[in-house]
């Protein structure tokens, strides 16, 4: 029962730092300027959902911007926002919610860069007992901690369904141990992971949060409020080289999961490439808007975070939170 | 050929033919009769409508035979065709030729 | 194409393709058969192991889970506390060397965090470590809360606290111990003094690593491997490392798009036991076509499948095959020498026959048969075609004897007939300075020899002598009695006297030692030229025609007279008559007169009369002539028996005489 105790894998580009610093004329606009050392903590293991910051750093977008980037994966046991607050990292990202509970609580957190703007968020239910939304009513689901919780509460309420809530982990066995009768799920990650563990999704009754009207921007890039200050340009620089990253998932998907696969491998996260795959796609899907999303890539728009944060408010789960302009960064920000 | 011993005549009754193929078993069949010491023999021409001069050689070696050993040979019963060869050739001279079996038998009597 | 071969071939190779369809057909059905048999075997032996395998698994998984009960038990009824807890589960994993480790969690909203766990790091269950060394090794003790660690969001604590029931979870990468997997047996335990349903959970590990040594161990043949898989279809035991926790039954169906494989994992998780084709487990990309057997774990809900390749099965059923195929093949090849043998004895003699016949055919009729032995249907054919050879030869000798027979009765002909045409006077007209008479003659010989002949001459310039023979008998010797009756008749005509007297002295000559009785008729007549007066004699011959001026024809009377030769002493009567001027005597044989048609009619005297008045008017030749004529239209192809002698005499009339004396 040891935990597992996740390595930190040290990603390091000495050697590709050393290539651009030895290659004269580099791409870089400072030209012979030092890289300028950055740290991003993820809030979750090695997966898809964070294939653009990899790509970034393998494929020398953040080096491109004059960043050295160091990028420290996340874990059960491990809480960016906190490794943010005492200045451990200088970028963290993170769930939307999960950031404005963390500002709500004091912690000076600035959205940089809004990275996802759909929303995956979902509850999976087994379809021999819950049908429809109605059957919900009284049943064992089970959802992740405070934060992530919003949307499925918003949406109770608003159904008018109580279920029996029971915290929710890093693992979904107890939904497949048939502990509870619904949990919480991302669409691209749990809800695969269930349908990989040989349920069919005939057997599964889902509940889109983004088809019901609670589909909230999820993950961000967030800064301490005085490395915004401070260190505008490198902020910039890491948001922009970040979305090439991610753009160049979109135009290299199976590249960018072979890259995941390494970073997974490396850090012993059981996972499959097929897995990665679906992953890779839904979440490229929830970052770069089809013709009838409103959003734009980077930018967390001020009617969601205003939304958002009225409906946490309402929840009670936040008393209130940061200005849309104090929590997000001015080249984050939606047109006014 | 027919060989009909009465008494002590023995009767020949010739065949059909008697040409030159025929003479030759004519002839042996006589001269057995003669070997075998007949010396009464009596040709019955009944049953005959053709002799060739073959055939009359034949009958003039038993004449001889017959003529040096104290024996006769009386033909008989000739039809008119055969009785003209007999005729023409002059044979007629030298046998004694008569109608029936029954006057040949009797002239032996 | 079969029709070609010699016999021999095709009888071995009908007997051969025969056998061989009916070998075929045996050797197919046992092929079929025996992989059938292999299969159901194959599949049962796979099945059992499968099971055996389980049940081993199973036992240490029951194992775990009675310790692991036994320990909530013990715990139930002590106070939450590090010391007593370490020591009970100190002596535990000490003394179950299934377990790897053990642990007691508190539900931290009672107690706060606090979970003694002990292991034993090197305590891999399944190694040769003996329990006293394991005992005497360093167990540690940790306490998995400390520094506030979040050990409830664990599946181990989780699944028993929120199901109020023990459960198995999930095998997971225990990073410390050198990427050991293990799995957690949890049992919620409920301690008397708090209010929640659950207030603590007690649970145990169990390395997985002894599973992949187990699983490695079994002999599974050349192709064969096992597999386990979880409650998630998820890969505990692999011979691919790659693929243990990573993928699941359900993911390598994704990435190949196989359903039938996801069907086939969810039978698997469903605790069901089966027999399936697949393309292999050990990786991603589909492998050769495969037979999977699975069977569960109970305890765990595990699944363990035995993989091996169709192919192993196909091996095996060649390999017993293999023995039936070179059996099948060592009948045929022995087959072959039989039916070579047979079909050789059957036609080894044919052969020789054949060349036999090849040498008889050649004209070698003395050649050696071949040896005829049995009484089978060559024997008999030998012995008939040696009948045969036999017959042959003496029908050849026999042909040869009677062909020098002929040869010698040829030559023989050719004699007498060439002494015959030398005897008679062939030149006509034989008088051209004589205008007083017109004379032919004509001798038509029969293929044997007949003896007839004719005869003119002048006794003296008015006295002509005719005759016509025929001599008694065929050949030569009628041809030699023939000459020399001529011989008599010239030189005797020539001493003087009348036909008859003539004929009486010839008679004379030939009777005389007339041993073989062969005798000549003949007509003979005295011709004075000058009136026309004919005295004539006739001995047994037939009566010659007159025919006068004015075409009538008749016989001359008849003159006693016996055949020349036929007896001495004979005396020949004599007649006269007086040929008129015109007046054609024709004399002839009986040849003519009995010439046969095919019915075996004589021409007749008769017939031969009206035949002269038709043709009276022409020369004594035409008349010949066209007497030889009706005698052939009458014979019709028959062939002539005897020869054919006319003579024809016409008297013309003397210059000087008077014809006074005519009539």
């Amino acid at each position: 029962m040891k935990r597992r105790v996740v390595t930190v894998a040290a990603v390091t580009l000495v050697a590709a730092a050393l290539l651009v610093v030895l290659w004269p004329g580099g791409q870089r606009a400072e030209g012979a300027l030092p890289l300028e050392k950055a740290a991003l903590m993820l809030q979750w293991e090695p997966q898809a959902q964070f294939a653009g910051y990899y790509m970034a750093l393998e494929k020398g977008f953040y080096r491109d911007h004059g960043l050295d980037v160091e990028i420290l994966p996340g874990g059960a046991a491990i809480d960016p926002v906190d490794a943010l607050r005492r200045g451990k990292v200088d970028f963290a990202t993170s769930f939307l919610t999960g950031a404005i509970t963390a500002a709500a609580g004091g912690v000076p957190l600035v959205d940089v860069g809004q990275m996802v703007n759909g929303s995956s968020l979902m509850l999976v239910a087994r379809r021999s007992v819950i049908k429809d939304r109605d059957d919900l009513d009284g049943r064992r689901v089970s959802l992740w901690g405070t934060s992530f919780r919003s949307a499925y509460l918003g949406y109770f309420e608003t159904t008018r369904v109580k279920p029996k809530i029971v915290p929710q982990y890093y693992s979904v066995n107890l939904f497949l141990q048939r502990g509870v009768d619904a949990c919480a799920a991302m669409e691209y990650n749990e809800y695969h992971t269930i349908i990989q563990a040989g349920v069919e999704p005939g057997e599964l009754t889902t509940f889109s949060m983004r088809e019901a009207g609670f589909g909230f921007p999820e993950d961000g890039i967030y800064a301490l409020a005085a490395t915004v200050r401070e260190r505008p340009a490198v902020c910039r620089a890491f948001v922009a080289a970040s979305l090439e990253g991610w753009e160049y998932c979109r135009d290299h998907p199976d590249e960018a999961v072979t890259s995941v696969m390494r970073y997974a491998s490396a850090a012993h996260v059981p996972t499959n490439r097929v897995h990665q795959r679906w992953m890779l796609d839904h979440v490229i899907a929830a970052i770069f808007p089809a013709e009838n999303d409103g959003w734009r890539p980077g930018v967390l728009a001020r009617t969601d975070y205003e939304r958002v944060k009225a409906i946490m408010i309402g929840e009670g789960l936040i008393s209130g939170a940061p200005s849309y302009e104090r929590f997000v960064a001015a080249p984050a920000r939606s047109a006014p | 050929m027919e060989i009909q011993v009465v008494g002590d005549v023995t009767v020949v009754l010739l065949p059909a033919r008697v040409d030159t193929t025929s003479a030759r078993d004519v002839e042996a069949g006589l001269h057995a009769v003669l070997e075998a010491g007949a010396r009464k023999l009596v040709a019955d021409f009944g049953g005959n409508d053709y002799v060739s001069s073959a055939g009359l050689r034949v009958f003039l070696t038993v004449l001889k035979f017959l003529e040096q050993n104290d024996g006769r040979i009386v033909l008989c019963a000739m039809q008119p065709f055969v009785d003209d060869v007999f005729q023409i050739s002059g044979f007629s001279e030298l046998f004694t030729i008569v109608a029936t079996r029954e006057e040949a038998l009797a002239l032996f009597a | 194409m079969l029709r070609n071969l010699p016999i021999a071939w095709r009888i071995t190779v009908l007997v051969l393709l025969g056998a061989g369809l009916v070998l075929g057909a045996v050797s197919l059905y046992s092929y079929l058969s025996a992989r059938d048999f292999l299969e159901q075997q194959k599949r049962a032996e796979i099945l059992a192991n499968a099971h055996a395998t389980a049940n081993r698994i199973d036992t240490v998984t029951r194992s775990v889970e009675k310790i692991v009960r036994g320990l909530a038990n013990s715990v139930d009824d002590i106070e939450p506390g590090q010391r007593r807890a370490v020591v009970l589960l100190r002596r535990t994993v000490a003394q179950n060397p299934e377990l790897y480790g053990s642990g007691i969690g508190y539900e931290p909203s009672l107690y706060g965090r606090l979970a003694p766990y002990v292991y034993q790091p090197s305590g891999v269950y399944g190694t040769e470590q003996s329990l006293e060394t394991r005992a005497a090794s360093d167990l540690v003790v940790t306490d998995l809360g400390r520094g506030g660690r979040a050990y409830e969001i664990g599946d181990w604590f989780q699944l028993p606290a929120q199901m109020h029931r023990a459960a198995w979870t999930e095998p997971y990468y225990d990073e410390g111990g050198g990427n050991i997997v293990m799995a957690t047996y949890a049992v919620p335990v409920h301690l008397r003094h708090d209010s929640l349903p659950v207030s603590a959970v007690v649970g145990g590990d169990v390395s997985l690593y002894w599973l992949t040594r187990l699983l490695e161990s079994l002999d599974l043949g050349a192709s064969g491997y096992a597999v386990l898989v979880s409650q998630t279809g998820t890969f505990i035991a692999n011979p691919n490392q790659d693929l243990i926790m990573n993928e699941s039954v359900f993911s390598v169906a994704e990435a190949r798009r196989d359903p039938r494989l996801r069907a086939i994992g969810r039978q698997m998780i469903a605790g069901r036991t089966g027999y399936v084709a697949c393309d292999g487990l050990k990786t991603l990309a589909p492998q050769e076509s495969s037979w999977l057997a699975y069977t569960p774990v109970p305890s765990t809900g595990w699944s363990l499948g035995i993989v091996f390749a169709d192919s192993e099965i196909s091996g095996d059923v060649v390999a017993l095959s293999r023995i039936q195929w070179l059996m099948a093949l060592g009948g045929i090849a022995a087959l072959l020498v039989v039916a070579l043998l047979i079909a050789g004895s059957i036609t080894r003699p044919l052969a020789g026959l054949d060349a036999a016949t090849r040498t008889l055919a050649r004209g070698d009729l003395d050649a050696p048969l071949p040896k005829a032995r049995g009484r089978d249907e060559i024997a008999h054919l030998t012995a008939s075609f040696g009948q045969m050879r036999d017959d042959l030869q003496a029908h050849i000798e026999e042909l040869r004897v009677t062909t020098a027979a002929r040869e010698r009765i040829e030559s023989e002909l050719r004699i007498a007939a060439s002494i015959q045409m030398s005897l008679v006077p062939r030149t006509f007209p034989p008088f051209p300075e004589r205008d007083d008479l017109e004379l032919n003659a004509l001798l038509e010989p029969a293929r044997e020899v007949g003896g007839d002949f004719y005869d003119f001459f002048f006794l003296d310039d008015d006295h002509l002598c005719l005759a016509v023979a025929d001599v008694s008998g065929k050949g030569v010797p009628a041809a030699l009695l023939m000459a020399v009756t001529r011989s008599f008749l010239r030189s005797l005509a020539r001493e003087g006297g009348g036909p008859a007297e003539i004929l009486a002295k010839v008679n004379e000559e030939l009777a005389a030692d007339n041993e073989e009785c062969m005798f000549v008729t003949m007509f003979l007549a005295l011709v004075d030229v000058r009136t026309g007066a004919v005295a004539y004699a006739s001995a047994g011959h037939n009566r010659p025609f007159v025919v006068n001026g004015a075409g009538r024809a008749t016989q001359v009377p008849r003159v006693r007279g016996v055949a020349l030769g036929a007896k001495v002493g004979m005396e020949y009567a004599e007649g006269v008559l007086t040929l008129a001027p015109a007046d054609t005597l024709f004399l002839y044989t009986d040849g003519v007169s009995e010439a046969m048609d095919a019915h075996d009619e004589v021409f007749g005297e008769e017939r031969l009369g009206t035949e002269l008045e038709r043709i009276c008017a022409g020369t004594c030749g035409d008349v010949l002539e066209e007497l030889l004529a009706a005698l052939g239209r009458h014979a019709a192809g028959v062939e002539q028996w005897d020869d054919i002698t006319m003579v024809a005499f016409r008297y013309l009339g003397s210059p000087g005489a008077s014809r006074d004396g005519a009539g």
